[in-house]
């Protein structure tokens, strides 16, 4: 059985403690959504040492079943206020139950800047000024040349140290490119316990141990083969999520000059056919990257520039939206400079580009000039005021600025959806305890389906439907990706919960899934609930039920009272 | 009676079809009362493929009946993440 490691970061000691019944048979983000709830006073500054920082590997991490190297990241937030779990790829995850980690509780707060190691001989506490106030590409290549290549780094850049509210965590990828845990301000959390990076150095472990290894391998290899055969899967290996860009546009809700429109004339010049266009000629670009051991699909890319330098890995759909279209840059190239600076200086790219858009709208920049929105986001590693303002998110800085017009819920920006055409996905961004979010119950339609995402009608149910299996998801550490096409196909739900079955050497029930979701899902609304929210902080701005998306007209009209049955388990 | 369309292929899709065009797509000539699911038939494109089908501005069921000059956008299934 593995063990949480609960490390006490004032007195330098740690404990590999026993799961209570409470958190047995728990991991990712259903696992640090319960420590939390139980552990973390409500109402306390989400900088308090009394905060607790979680790092949860999924139930599945560390064997060989698909995608399973989620990194769920959690605390309580300091750009909601409420309970957050942001999760990410890279290596971290399927390195800790080799360990015999299924969580890691940052408690406390160092004395000093610190980077912890983890291996087999446990935790060793180490000072980091050699790598005070550095980015994270620099943080990863000095940890990588003292660690060597076989480790896990997770780090935060200088947007963590300074505790800003939109600081992210950065999680490598096997061959050491980033991917973030970007959302809800962990990065802070991170930088107000002084923890500078962990390393997590798995060599000389063995494998996880699997009760039924034919029944886990059979799992695996049925769930390989129906994903694989899922349509999707095709346009992600070729394009990645960029090539939401066109679709999400002829939709017409592609978040456009601040969520002003719907459709953006530059849409093209953004989207993953452009984009793989592109990649083709330029050196050492790759299309098919995966982020972690055991990937099975390949949507990440490496981004270079015509001489074959990496910018970025992975240039994202989220990215491009929010930095490009919604503050009118249609150049993919400087979009991606954004994207790498953000990356360097650990924020969250999207609640960074809701601020660039803000701040475009209040003049500070003009609307569409990347080259002054990409000084602005290096501004906030050097710490100008302007620059904190844009670190502390779309919120503050709308604040700020005096905007009527801020796109976000509970304090966290919106995704690349504009929620008046999707009004699923803008249920889920109203009623998500994590703040707007799309990751946690995104409902896109399929002309298949007679699901009419412009409805008012209908959207409580698909969002609350979404946000369980999606908390499920989140709590086996899969990627979002593959657990897509066994929304479609019951019998792939079956082969993740028959993997699971064999792991633990025992059967399941047959809502195994839904069970799962919906005790991460009521952990959260209880700490949120305890934390002073109220079903109206469950509630889209006003400006999107009142002005409506350009072309189509809509609004946001979906009711109060359909958005408060969406928790009602 | 016939309607002249014209049909563009996003993502994956235009590499279904044998020298497809990317600036222009495909024009095609079809009866009357053609839907778009007779028209990714037409290309050997299985419904299961697609995401969305927009007509530029909205999205199209697969039974709507398509009208003479109407340009058909038809995007790979895909879903956001």
């Amino acid at each position: 059985m593995l063990k949480l490691l609960r490390i006490d970061l004032g007195k330098q000691s740690y404990v590999f403690e026993k799961l209570s019944p409470e958190y047995a048979k728990l991991g990712g983000r259903a696992l640090s959504s319960q420590i939390i709830n139980r552990e973390v006073p409500p109402t306390v500054d989400a900088l308090d040492p009394r905060n607790k920082l979680i790092f949860a590997a999924g139930i599945l991490a560390g064997t060989n079943f698909p995608n399973s190297g989620r990194l769920s990241v959690g605390a309580k937030s300091p750009l909601t206020g409420g309970i957050k779990e942001a999760n990410a790829g890279g290596s971290a995850a399927q390195k800790m139950p080799k360990l015999g980690i299924q969580a890691i509780v940052l408690e406390g707060c160092a004395d000093k800047l610190t980077t912890l190691k983890i291996d087999t001989q446990g935790v060793t506490f180490m000072q980091a000024n050699s790598i005070k106030g550095m980015g994270n590409y620099q943080v990863i290549e000095n940890l990588k040349q003292e660690h060597g290549d076989k480790v896990a780094i997770i780090s935060i850049g200088p947007a963590g140290e300074k505790k800003l509210k939109a600081a992210s965590v950065s999680v490598t990828s096997p061959d050491f490119h980033i991917r973030m845990a970007a959302r809800g301000g962990m990065g802070a959390v991170m930088g107000s316990k002084n923890i500078k990076a962990v390393i997590i150095d798995d060599q000389g472990t063995k494998g996880v141990k699997i009760r039924d290894k034919e029944a886990f391998k059979s799992a695996v290899s049925k769930f390989t083969k129906g994903v694989l055969a899922y349509p999707m899967i095709e346009a992600l290996k070729v394009f990645g999520t960029p090539v939401l860009v066109n679709m999400i546009n002829a939709l017409g809700c592609l978040p456009t000059r601040n969520y002003s429109i719907g459709q953006f004339d530059g849409a093209h010049k953004i989207s993953g056919e452009y984009i793989a266009g592109l990649m083709a000629d330029r050196p050492n670009s790759v299309s098919d990257h995966k982020c972690m051991a055991g990937c099975i699909i390949g949507c990440s890319n490496i981004f270079t520039d015509e001489k074959g330098e990496v910018i970025v890995s992975g240039l994202e759909y989220e990215s491009i939206v929010l930095t490009g279209s919604n503050c009118m840059i249609d150049d993919i190239d400087t979009i991606a400079k954004i994207n790498r600076a953000c990356n360097d200086i650990g924020v969250d790219t999207m609640d960074v580009g809701a601020a660039i858009a803000l701040a475009m709208e209040g003049g500070l920049l003009k609307m569409g000039d990347g080259n002054a929105a990409l000084s602005l986001v290096k501004e906030i590693g050097s710490g100008s005021k302007n620059g904190l303002m844009l670190g502390n998110g779309c919120k503050t800085t709308g604040e700020k600025l005096g905007s009527k017009r801020i796109p976000h819920v509970k304090g966290q920006s919106l995704a690349a959806y504009d929620p008046r055409g999707l009004k699923g996905t803008g249920t889920t961004y109203a009623t998500s305890a994590m703040g707007a979010d799309h990751t946690v119950g995104n409902a896109i339609p399929n002309p298949l389906s007679q699901y009419d995402p412009s409805s008012s009608q209908g959207q409580w149910q698909i969002s609350s439907f979404l946000q369980i299996y999606h908390a499920a998801i989140d709590s086996l550490g899969l990627c979002l990706f593959a657990s897509l096409p066994a929304l479609d196909f019951a019998d792939l739900q079956g082969h993740v919960v028959q993997g699971v079955a064999a792991l633990y050497g025992e059967s399941l029930d047959k809502d195994y899934i839904k069970q799962l979701g919906i005790s991460a899902l009521k952990a959260e609304r209880d700490f949120n609930t305890r934390a002073g929210f109220t079903k109206e902080d469950d509630r889209l701005p006003l400006f999107f039920k009142e002005e409506p998306l350009l072309p189509s007209g809509n609004v946001f009209d979906v009711s109060d009272e359909d958005l408060d049955k969406v928790n009602a388990f | 009676m016939t309607v002249q369309l014209t049909v563009r292929l996003f993502g994956t899709l235009s590499l279904r079809v044998t020298d497809y065009n990317h600036k222009t797509g495909i024009a095609i000539e079809v009866p009357d009362g053609v839907t778009p699911e007779d028209i990714l038939k037409h290309l050997r494109i299985p419904m299961t493929h697609i995401g969305l089908i927009s007509d530029g501005n909205r999205p199209l069921k697969h039974d709507n009946i398509l009208t003479d000059g109407m340009t058909v956008h038809v995007f790979s299934l895909i879903s956001g993440g």
